[in-house]
């Protein structure tokens, strides 16, 4: 990657907040942040610190490399489930 | 009762309804408009004007409500402590004050040209030196807030599902 391109990181908060019907407001509550923070980091447009992304771990009971990824995740389904 | 901090007092301030209705990309760049026009407005005043100095005092007291809007269309980013931020307002903040460094050094040494300018180069003329300092106060006001300021331009409009917190 070269030194003027900005590191993306992808994340799946969106989903896991949706799973635990907590709105941006609460999360950001979880997390130390501002709610507005939580928005850049799911448009990918921030990238979390290393304090973000292991609270945010802890929280969900993840592993960071589970919500946070430097690749576009893989849509979940039944093949990706089957096979761990 | 619990004792609470100034950031902590400051950030709650900033996190209020009635600050939020500041945060627009519109009436942020509507607000650092009527800052340039308010400054346009005190130059001309002193220069064109400089024995109305009984004007000067209510121009001045503008200063405070503009700088106070700017401050709240940022989140008072600039003036809430950089403990009480998270790493993106905080590293919003530090660029703001970065980029305004160099732009106030720049600002202030046209500044020091012009009034050297002003007030040794025309001979034979006579320039009212009084008139000066409500300029130089101005130009000293508006340095003090320019990263505030400079934020208030740059920072985009919020996506509206974030204003209210949820989705």
């Amino acid at each position: 990657m070269g030194k003027s391109e900005k590191a993306r990181v992808y994340t799946r908060l969106p989903m896991l907040r949706a799973e635990r019907s907590l709105s941006r407001k609460e999360l950001a509550e979880i997390l130390s942040v501002h709610y507005q923070t939580i928005g850049y980091i799911e448009r990918g447009e921030f990238v979390p610190s290393l304090e973000i992304a292991l609270k945010a771990a802890e929280y969900f009971g993840l592993p960071v490399e589970a919500i946070f990824s430097l690749k576009p995740f893989e849509p979940l389904n039944a093949a990706s489930l089957a096979g761990g | 009762m619990e004792k609470r901090s100034y950031g902590d007092i400051m950030s709650e301030v900033f996190q209020s309804p009635l600050v939020e209705k500041f945060q627009t990309r519109v009436r942020r760049r509507s607000l650092v408009i009527s800052m340039g026009l308010w400054m346009a407005g005190i130059t001309a005043l002193c220069l064109l004007l400089p024995e109305a100095w009984w004007l000067w005092g209510p121009l001045f007291l503008l200063f405070f409500p503009l700088a106070s809007m700017i401050n709240m269309s940022v989140r008072g980013v600039t003036e809430i402590p950089i403990s009480h931020l998270d790493d993106r307002l905080a590293q919003l903040r530090a660029r703001a004050f970065h980029d305004a460094y160099y732009i106030g050094v720049v600002l202030a040494l046209i500044g020091g040209i012009v009034l050297q300018e002003y007030l040794f180069a025309t001979v034979g003329e006579s320039r009212p030196l009084l008139s000066i300092v409500p300029i130089g106060g101005m130009l000293g006001g508006f340095l003090f807030g320019l990263p505030a300021v400079m934020l208030a331009w740059r920072l985009p409009d919020e996506p509206e599902h974030e204003e209210a917190a949820h989705g």
